[in-house]
């Protein structure tokens, strides 16, 4: 509680052009936003651009925190996320990359970000795709399932899912239909219903 | 409570809160119920936690530390919206002094005119710059069909800068268009041409309010192969130091 008052404290000092309340909650928080954009961008200098951009914002928006919604760490835990998605729409072959990461990895749940991304367009994109590689890649991206999930569910080895997603996705990128999605730069799908 | 999280998602905020161990102890009951009986939800915090998010966290510190550049990055960007909003004030005065200002031109005209150069450099270069202020002749270059734009991409250190280039080879022109420069006491911005054979030019750069506006004309306009920007020492350097502002690859093709 004690945290939070300071917090609250210090945003509203940040709002009222205070450099050293800046600071001190740059010094607070960084570490933790770093990480987060990070591990959602896989890329150390695009992870300091985001943190650069999500204080940045802090900055010229303080007003933006609303107590009533969740702690300071959390604002600036969702608000790294989505400045980190935004990264990946921006940069195509960034995004491309961590795709493809995904689709070589059995697990690591923080590719759910990825899936956030908008799933229509890129669902429309597949359907250029031969049918199996189709269906593994919105089995894995858009249904979550893992890759032995998928595996149980197409009757497929494990091997064989794990090629079928991954020569999906070079079909995408060879198609250009992929890159055409990322540069569409559409809006986050908000997760609350 | 209960009954909106039994239709719908937990607001994410509050799924980090809940694995940081920040909420109240009726709001943690409620979200510990909800996660129980949703996928989804219970997929967002998998994701939170697999990306090492935590109470009590000791995460490594970043590389570099930016706060000095972001502060005064905000610095920029604040008078850049001043300066905006003054424009707009002295829009209509600027109107009517523009229609005597022509007038005046007109006369100066059949008086021989002036060179609106103000930096010719040497004798080896082909090109000048026409000045660096917001008064240069843009509509030119810009309307033209034959003029390719090119948006100014900035290094990772100057993310708030935004740009563009318009280019022509027909008309041997090159404008470039900068805003969201933070400006420093102690140094400048320098513009680095850089020719097909890879000599390099420098030019410093006159920042307004954050923002500078550079026409250049001339035969060698022709043989831009890339332009960038950096951050010099006061006066400039004979070659570029500093960090790099941004860095365009023209194409002429």
């Amino acid at each position: 509680m004690e945290d939070r008052r300071e917090d609250a404290e210090l945003l509203a000092e940040i709002a009222e052009g205070s450099r050293a309340a800046f600071d001190r909650f740059y010094e607070k928080y960084a570490p933790m936003v770093y990480h987060i954009a990070l591990r959602i961008v896989g890329d150390e200098a695009e992870a300091e651009d985001v943190s650069h951009d999500v204080f940045l914002e802090i900055l010229q928006k303080p007003h933006q925190f609303d107590p009533k919604r969740g702690s300071v760490q959390a604002f600036l835990a969702v608000k790294t996320k989505s400045r980190s998605l935004d990264r990946l729409r921006k940069k195509r072959d960034l995004l491309a990359s961590r795709l493809e990461e995904a689709a070589l990895k059995e697990k690591g749940a923080e590719f759910y970000f990825l899936r956030q991304l908008e799933q229509q367009v890129i669902i429309d994109a597949l359907t250029h795709l031969p049918e199996e590689q189709r269906q593994a890649i919105i089995h894995f991206y858009f249904h979550g399932e893992t890759h032995r999930e998928i595996a149980a569910a197409m009757n497929k080895p494990l091997g064989s899912v794990k090629s079928l997603i991954r020569y999906g996705l070079r079909n995408l990128r060879k198609q250009k239909e992929l890159f055409r999605w990322m540069e569409a730069g559409r809006g986050e799908k908000q997760h609350e219903a | 409570m209960k009954n909106s999280m039994k239709h719908s998602h937990i607001p994410e905020m509050k799924i980090v809160d809940w694995l940081l161990g920040v909420l109240p102890e009726q709001e943690k009951e409620d979200v510990s119920n909800h996660l129980k009986q949703c996928r989804e939800c219970q997929r967002l915090l998998e994701a939170w936690k697999s990306i090492g998010l935590k109470a009590e966290a000791q995460y490594e510190a970043p590389p570099l530390s930016h706060q000095e550049r972001i502060w005064a990055q905000a610095e920029a960007q604040k008078q850049t919206k001043r300066m905006r909003r003054g424009l707009r004030i002295a829009g209509g005065l600027i109107s009517a002094a523009l229609a005597v200002s022509l007038f005046a031109l007109r006369l100066s005209v059949s008086d021989g005119g002036r060179d609106a150069s103000h930096d010719r450099p040497s004798e080896a270069y082909r090109y000048q710059i026409i000045e660096q202020n917001h008064d240069i002749p843009i509509e030119q270059i810009i309307h033209n069909p034959e003029t390719k734009q090119i948006p100014i991409e900035p290094s990772a250190l100057f993310q708030q800068m935004d740009g563009t280039i318009w280019l022509n080879d027909d008309t041997k022109e090159m404008l470039m268009e900068i805003e969201g420069l933070p400006p420093f006491a102690t140094r400048d911005y320098q513009l680095w041409i850089i020719y097909t054979n890879n000599e390099v030019k420098g030019e410093l750069l006159t920042i307004r309010h954050g923002a500078a506006r550079v026409l250049i004309t001339g035969e060698d306009v022709k043989q831009f192969k890339q332009i960038k920007a950096s951050l010099e020492p006061k006066g400039g350097s004979a070659a570029p130091t500093g960090p790099e502002t941004f860095i365009v690859d023209l194409d002429h093709e």
